[in-house]
């Protein structure tokens, strides 16, 4: 995609074009692959005439694999949106979804759920998903004060809050018991298989926040420049930081509800895509809604096949292919 | 009509005063230097007339109006900011990072059209930067990337341009080049230039008045040859200060005077009588 004299609009189009391709194919190639067999043969009778064929071939596309697709396609997008958001909001490489603090509060509400015995859903979804909001509101307050939303607070501010965090949860860990443990590491690993048809709606939340999000690429663009140069240039830099932070706070919560802490996805897409695209976000916001969601979609196809018996944890995937795949291309770029 | 008028500005940050009643008027197309020591409060003062900050009494009117009833992309529309730091790691080209002056102009997702591309492509030939296009920000020398940042300014198209210490940390020759071109915007495009500066000499030459800072109290106002007089700048500098005239032309030259020389400069050049 080196198309560096194009117009703009003919960048967004050949690029959106491109992925929405991969992220079909990945998706119909996880609905037809899966422990239980492919099941290429017939799969497109499945598709399109539900009903008429087996119903167990019926049930495990349409039960099992379909809300597990649509988990890692949503998760994927907003995992690797909200990483390329905190990345121009904090000014920050190193910024990933889960840095201010998402993920610590998140896990601690997680586990406690799930030490009182309820069910993943919508149980543990809850105490997690009131865990990365008081969170969220907690950095909100701490990094407020006379002067809101300074970057440096920021960081500093979820660093801390994972730090404590973390501790909470390894405490946690310490008293569980063996059966609680591996259900616990499973969920800290970030794990698809917990989603049932009943829970997909809840994913519907994201797509305002994506929405918003997307509209306020051409302020992100301008945050980059500095905030003083962004505001002379006509950007709320308040306003659009505020929003920007807890729109994304607010989605990366839903999905971690769902998913647990699926790491790397939101750290590695956006640089991927800044490597391939440039740092046009009005370029990079799409790109990383839609190869996210492919590559995601394609790594939790690898840990729920590749195993001879069970399955791995997605986030083990997305790391052990993201990695590689990101430091070769780091290492063309530097050629 | 003025493009610039303050009022009795104050301005304080907690405990600290930080600006205590500044008054002036800036004309439109005219060259205006804010100097002084650091901490005068000159920046601060640049950040009141670029509306990234309000005074805490006074009023600052801008092109007639009052800063407080413009949106605030109006007022990108009209006025343009060049701080004194960008962060250093942009991932912008040139070409990029000057057509980003067309934002105030565009709707949130509206795309750069012929005339914005024209516009960021006659900013560049002005700033003399239009052979870097594709270069990416941090592949370039100093003065490159300064009159890049002017260029996007520029693309801005503002009847307003704002710049703070623009030729800190440049060569002499980059210097004058980005003073030359400053002026000829002023001259052919009768843009207002107000300008934060330390190089005493070099707005000597170019601007037509020069307010004088000192600790946020306005020290002086006027033409240099009135402003820059060995008494008023010792006095806000706090230091000893050789000031004659510039042979190129009739406006004043200064030299701080080192420990060193101090007996040669007490006995040779202190000349009792008016300072000049």
């Amino acid at each position: 995609m080196d198309t560096d004299s194009a117009p703009l609009h003919r960048k967004i189009l050949a690029s959106v074009l491109v992925l929405a391709l991969i992220l079909l194919l990945a998706g119909v190639l996880a609905l037809g692959t899966g422990p239980a067999g492919s099941m290429w043969d017939r799969f497109w009778e499945v598709i399109f005439h539900r009903g008429s064929l087996d119903p167990m071939e019926s049930a495990i596309i349409w039960q099992i694999r379909l809300p597990r697709v649509v988990l890692a396609a949503v998760a994927g997008s907003t995992l690797a949106l909200g990483g390329l958001v905190f990345q121009a909001l904090l000014r920050n490489p190193l910024a990933e979804p889960y840095i201010l603090g998402i993920s610590g509060g998140s896990a601690v509400g997680a586990i406690l759920g799930m030490f009182a015995g309820l069910a993943a859903f919508p149980g543990v979804s809850a105490t997690a998903f009131a865990g990365s909001m008081i969170t969220l509101g907690l950095v909100l307050i701490l990094a407020g004060g006379r002067s809101p939303l300074r970057r440096d607070s920021l960081i500093l501010g979820g660093v801390m809050m994972n730090a404590f965090f973390g501790a909470v949860i390894m405490f946690l860990i310490s008293l569980s018991q063996d059966a609680q443990m591996r259900h616990v590491l499973f969920w800290l690993m970030g794990d698809l298989s917990m989603i049932s048809p009943e829970q997909t709606p809840v994913l519907l939340a994201v797509v305002p926040c994506m929405a918003g999000i997307f509209l306020l690429a051409r302020p992100m663009n301008l945050l980059l420049l500095g905030r003083d140069t962004a505001a002379s240039m006509g950007v709320n830099v308040r306003l659009v930081s505020f929003v920007l932070l807890v729109l994304t706070s607010f989605m990366v919560s839903v999905v971690v509800s769902q998913s647990g802490l699926i790491g790397f996805v939101g750290l590695a897409v956006p640089h991927i895509f800044r490597l391939l695209l440039g740092p046009d976000h009005r370029l990079l916001i799409p790109a990383c809604l839609l190869g996210g969601a492919a590559y995601l979609i394609l790594c939790d196809l690898a840990a729920r096949t590749l195993p001879q018996e069970g399955e791995m944890p997605v986030g083990v995937v997305t790391a052990l292919v993201g990695a590689p795949l990101f430091i070769f291309l780091l290492w063309r770029s530097r050629r | 009509m003025n493009a610039v008028a303050v009022q009795n500005v104050h301005l304080r940050y907690g405990e600290q005063k930080v600006l205590r009643g500044i008054s002036c008027t800036i004309s439109k197309g005219e060259f205006f230097a804010v100097i002084g020591p650091n901490g005068a409060g000159k920046t601060s003062l640049l950040r009141l007339m670029a509306g990234l900050i309000s005074p805490s009494s006074g009023s600052v009117e801008i092109m007639g109006r009052p800063l407080k009833s413009y949106s605030r992309r109006d007022y990108a529309r009209r006025v343009a900011t060049v701080p004194q730091e960008v962060p250093f790691e942009l991932p912008f080209r040139v070409g990029e990072t000057v057509l980003l002056g067309r934002s105030p102009h565009l709707g949130l997702w509206e795309m750069e059209g012929n005339r914005d591309l024209e516009l960021a492509g006659q900013a560049m030939q002005v700033m003399e930067v239009e052979h870097l296009s594709a270069r990416r920000l941090d592949q370039l020398s100093g003065g490159e990337r300064q009159r890049v940042f002017i260029a996007r300014a520029i693309c801005q198209e503002p009847d307003l341009l704002l710049l703070d210490e623009p030729t800190a940390s440049l060569d002499p020759a980059h210097q004058v080049k980005i003073m030359d071109l400053m002026d000829r915007l002023r001259r052919e495009k009768g843009i207002t230039v107000v300008m934060v500066s330390h190089e005493l000499n070099l707005v000597a030459m170019y601007a037509g008045r020069l307010l004088l800072l000192h600790s946020g109290i306005q020290a002086g106002l006027g033409p240099p040859q009135e402003v820059l007089t060995k008494e008023l700048l010792e006095k806000s500098y706090g230091c000893r200060l050789q000031v004659d005239e510039n042979p190129l032309g009739r406006v004043p030259r200064m030299m701080p005077v080192p420990e060193k020389y101090s007996d040669i400069w007490e006995s040779a050049f202190k000349i009792p009588g008016p300072d000049r």
